[in-house]
């Protein structure tokens, strides 16, 4: 192997730039968009390329903390009947920006008023990441510049400043000289604001419970009342944090599997164009563009991209405990499939930047996490102008329709399961009778049987094998026999199967909402009783083994 | 290059480094096995249109690499997949002891309908095996999956493995228990499918499947 690399290094001296040897039959657009590639990426900033994050993928964070299709989220969490968690959420958001704001505002006014503009953005509520960040700094530094302060002559609102209104900005930013008898109102207001969210949520009475342990509620009771009277905006942080981990782990899967989520993509893609960033970090579209790719033969481009972005994350992730050996070989792998002049999967780059390559896998420290970034680069790039074509391909469309699809479909099912539930308003009004239970809910499940089964065929009439191979009507049947031909009933559902049975569901879309449990249990044994006749009447067993039935 | 096909399915391949997942793509889709070949890094794909029932399915498969330290990327790739294999060598206990790993990683990440196949690859060795074939199927029994062994070297039962697994997620979709038109079902309408149209088909039924109905 040294051996090569050596004979490799020799020809660097009188290299040619392009590569007249590479066998590129097979990819040949490729290769002359890699050499035009070459000339424009001078002045770019590569950061970005390894970006891992899709604007079409979604994190909780992404949700509570840039508001990024809150709504969708409010939406989801009130059809499940746990708005209080996000409603909660959404208060203290709000407390922490009237807090920060207003010490941010008190800052402008003291300096000066430039920044006034972009403290009247933070009233729009529409505080992105950034400018949140922007306003903490913005608050520590004040806050150790108002020592500064005190001992210079400006020390007007020293003591004020953390406590103002944001409803009163602009009044507050014109007339900054004579305001220190509003500040006392203001302060009143504020700790209203605080006792209010502690008295709906957090409080032992409180309307709204969250489920808090007590040493939460204690420390936001000793957050809010400080000796001195001073709220911090953080003084809800324990209660966030819990709200966090709540969401995350209770409710955010779900909402993921939710048509709410699938929606906020579908807004995601019709709002804007999206880049290959969002479509590598994004499987279920990464899913349509790797057989957009194949359907162009460049379908390698994607795999090197995947191969580098692997090597460089494991370079630079497990730094510590990296062996340098190890790292040389899973370079020489990227070599060898895409740049060697026998490589498998050749690219075409052209010698000169093989020729790099191949010094920098040859280090004596093992090769450097970045030592493919430059052709990586450029692969990028020439993949990004890919994704134009394939916004526009008919394979993107059917990825658009079946994102559309989906949201109804689940739709029309999750509906199906609140009719099924005994809570459902809708089980005896609309439903009440045997022709209307097989019918439009119910069969949308089942996207073959979209025409009502209502016919005969005459063939069944006469065949009476033809009676075992009907379709199966959803949710109808008792049981089925399985392979060693026992009869497993659907009354006695497997323990380890969540939820109802089947034929309990079933039984509970008769009962009428009003009815308490105890009535509901009665129907339900009353139909038990009937359907065990019937089968005990239908599938007389040949031994007793069925007497559990 | 846009042969016709009726579905496209996502195939994930996965297990643990040096079972032979890249040789088995390599052989499923027409290539020579390599005695020494390099490590997966990252993803490798491989497609094949294969005929099942009559029906024309594209394949698009994701080789993984098995390298532990890669675990954590590829596991990103799991999402949305319709089937996988999960391979180990059958010369190798190790392989077969980190299969529940595997496994779970992939109920866990991958759509909960996935139809998955447990592979013990490497049968040509048969001097060098370590895992029987009998505990092996009862591991498969016990998870739920299929299992075959197979031998990428020689070819034995590697086109059985993938055609097995998407026979088994084509009756999954007549069934009505898998919607290819539910996003993240790593299944996708072909080119040569008219699917509003499609007849509704009777799902084919074997005897013991049959159904009493009230």
């Amino acid at each position: 192997m040294i051996k090569f690399w050596k004979s490799a290094a020799k020809g660097k001296t009188g290299c040619p730039v392009r590569p007249p040897e590479l066998k590129s039959t097979s990819t040949p657009d490729i290769k002359s968009l890699i050499n035009t590639q070459l000339l424009l990426e001078e002045n770019e900033d590569p950061k970005h390329m390894f970006d891992k994050n899709s604007k079409l993928t979604l994190s909780l964070c992404d949700i509570l903390n840039e508001k990024k299709a809150i709504k969708y989220f409010v939406q989801y969490m009130e059809s499940i009947g746990k708005e209080v968690l996000i409603k909660c959420w959404l208060e203290i958001e709000d407390f922490k920006i009237q807090t920060q704001y207003q010490d941010s505002s008190n800052e402008n006014g003291n300096y000066s008023k430039i920044n006034r503009t972009k403290s009247l953005d933070l009233h729009c509520k529409c505080v992105s990441k950034k400018d949140y960040k922007d306003v903490n700094t913005q608050r520590f530094s004040w806050q150790d510049n108002s020592e500064l302060f005190t001992s210079t002559s400006n020390t007007r609102h020293k003591n004020e400043c953390s406590m103002s209104s944001c409803r009163n900005l602009s009044e507050h930013l014109t007339s900054n000289s004579s305001n220190t008898s509003k500040e006392n109102v203001k302060t009143g207001n504020y700790t209203e604001e605080a006792i209010k969210i502690f008295k709906k949520y957090v409080a032992l009475e409180a309307p709204f419970q969250l489920d808090l342990p007590d040493s939460n509620r204690k420390s936001v009771i000793s957050n809010i009342c400080q000796p001195e009277g001073k709220i911090t905006e953080d003084c809800f942080q324990p209660v966030q944090d819990i709200l966090f981990s709540q969401i995350e782990k209770n409710y955010f899967n779900d909402f993921v599997n939710s048509p709410f989520y699938i929606k906020a993509q579908i807004d995601i893609l019709t709002s804007g164009s999206l880049n290959l960033k969002d479509i590598l970090h994004n499987e279920t579209i990464l899913f349509y563009f790797t057989e957009f790719l194949e359907q162009e033969s460049c379908r390698v481009l994607l795999e090197f991209l995947m191969g580098v972005m692997h090597f460089r994350d494991n370079l630079l992730n497990n730094s510590s405990s990296q062996d340098p050996a190890q790292a040389q070989a899973d370079a020489i792998a990227i070599y060898e499939k895409y740049f060697s002049l026998q490589a498998t999967h050749p690219i075409g780059f052209p010698t000169d930047i093989r020729l790099t390559i191949e010094s920098d896998i040859c280090r004596e420290e093992g090769p450097l996490p970045t030592c493919f970034d430059m052709p990586y680069r450029i692969v990028f790039k020439t993949l990004a102008l890919y994704v134009k074509t394939f916004l526009e391909s008919e394979l993107y469309f059917k990825y658009l329709s079946e994102m559309i699809h989906s949201v109804e479909n689940i739709w029309s099912t999750s509906h199906h399961k609140s009719h099924s539930d005994c809570s459902s308003e809708f089980s005896i009004s609309t439903q009440n009778t045997l022709l209307a239970m097989g019918d439009p809910v119910f069969r949308k499940k089942k996207r073959n049987l979209s025409v009502p089964d209502m016919t005969i065929d005459s063939n069944q009439l006469y065949n009476a094998d033809a009676l075992w191979q009907r379709n199966r009507s959803d949710g109808l049947s008792l049981g089925r026999v399985n392979s060693l031909g026992r009869f497993e009933s659907k009354f006695e559902p497997d323990p380890d199967k969540k939820g109802k049975s089947v034929l309990k569901k079933m039984v509970s879309r008769f009962v009428p909402t009003s009815t308490s449990k105890v009535e509901e249990e009665m129907a339900w044994q009353i139909a038990h009783m009937i359907v065990k006749d019937v089968t005990d009447l239908t599938m007389a067993p040949p031994d007793n083994e069925h007497e559990d039935m | 290059m846009s042969e016709s096909y009726e579905y496209l399915f996502k195939f994930l391949v996965i297990g643990s480094a040096g079972t032979g997942k890249s040789s088995l793509l390599n052989n499923f889709i027409g290539n020579k096995f390599k005695e020494d070949r390099c490590h997966t890094i990252g993803v490798e794909f491989g497609s094949k249109i294969v005929n099942i029932g009559g029906k024309s399915t594209k394949l698009q498969i994701w080789d993984t690499a098995g390298q532990e330290r890669f675990r954590s990327v590829t596991r990103s790739y799991y999402r949305g997949a319709a089937g996988a294999l999960l391979v180990y060598d059958i010369t190798s206990r190790d392989s077969f002891n980190a299969l529940a790993n595997w496994l779970r990683d992939a109920r866990t990440l991958a759509s909960p309908n996935i139809v998955i196949l447990l592979v013990g690859n490497k049968k040509d060795m048969e001097e060098a095996r370590e895992v029987t074939f009998t505990e092996a199927s009862q591991f498969a029994q016990e998870n739920e999956l299929m299992f075959l062994e197979t031998s990428a070297k020689t070819g034995e039962n590697v086109e059985e493995a993938f055609l097995k697994c998407s026979k088994t997620i084509l009756a999954k979709i007549e069934t009505g228990e898998l919607d290819p038109e539910r996003i993240g079902s790593g299944i996708q309408y072909g080119t040569g499918t008219s699917k509003r149209l499609a007849a509704p088909k009777k799902p084919a039924r074997t005897p013991s499947d049959c159904a009493c109905h009230v």
